[in-house]
């Protein structure tokens, strides 16, 4: 499955056009991960700094959303993405998200992506989520 | 699009699927984006993935610093702060990088992209690259 469909989303043209899938989420977290394929790749043959960030705003946003009681439209204040390591070549990367706070009107987010292990990160990053009006029925 | 401008922006795959959508006028100084619903973040708007419109941003920022360098290999990302103003709705964004500071090691660039008036941004990002050839 490429697009997140159980918290409350509807399918994300972006997110299924990178092949985005859904490893969990739930209380906070969300887990997602992207597949290395050409067209996302780097100079270097490494999934491109631009997929990843895309990757880490999707992930904030489903870790947001699975904190939610019911489904409201959230939107990106900020990010921040610090690019640790060029991931290696060929490889997917994999992203966990973590809502730390949630409030009636915003949400703060962390995140940390890695390719092969979770303790060898290639990015972390930070966002802050406007939660906005109830999705309509 | 200027030759070595358009041989910057498809010589990554991932630049190559972007630059399907992109134009650079200008001399390089005028980044414009077409995007196609594939870009789409959310379809109840509609409007632009915030992580789409980063990506056409730091492209558009790498390749500045790619010309400034004389180079034909793109910077390396170090790090990338992005904040949206408003929904970025799925028509023309434009956008103009500014390179702030190109050092030995460091170079920073800031841009802003906007739909209808320049005067109004949509998205503001910073980018620190690293200019060690590696």
């Amino acid at each position: 499955m490429s697009v997140l469909t159980d918290v409350g989303m509807v399918a994300i043209p972006w997110s299924a056009a990178l092949d985005v899938q859904l490893v969990s989420s739930g209380d906070g977290v969300a887990s997602l991960r992207m597949p290395w394929r050409p067209d996302l790749s780097d100079q270097a043959g490494a999934v491109a700094t631009g997929a990843v960030v895309s990757l880490v705003d999707h992930a904030c946003g489903a870790a947001v959303m699975s904190r939610l009681s019911r489904p409201l439209l959230i939107s990106t204040l900020n990010l921040k993405v610090d690019h640790v390591r060029r991931p290696e070549p060929g490889c997917q990367v994999t992203v966990w998200s973590h809502c730390y706070s949630l409030s009636e009107s915003r949400a703060f987010v962390c995140a940390e992506v890695w390719d092969r292990d979770p303790s060898d990160i290639i990015a972390a990053a930070q966002g802050v989520f406007s939660i906005n009006r109830p999705i309509a029925e | 699009m200027d030759e070595r401008v358009a041989a910057l922006v498809a010589s990554s795959g991932f630049g190559a699927k972007l630059g399907e959508m992109i134009d650079v006028s200008e001399d390089g100084a005028l980044w414009t984006l077409s995007p196609r619903p594939e870009l789409v973040g959310n379809p109840l708007l509609p409007a632009l993935h915030g992580g789409a419109v980063t990506a056409f941003l730091e492209l558009a920022c790498s390749v500045a610093v790619a010309r400034r360098l004389e180079r034909s290999i793109l910077p390396r990302l170090i790090s990338l702060n992005v904040q949206f103003l408003t929904p970025i709705r799925l028509r023309n964004v434009m956008a103009r990088p500014d390179v702030r500071r190109i050092g030995r090691r460091v170079a920073v660039v800031h841009i802003e992209a906007w739909q209808d008036n320049p005067g109004i941004p949509g998205c503001a990002a910073q980018c620190e690259f690293s200019c060690i050839a590696e």
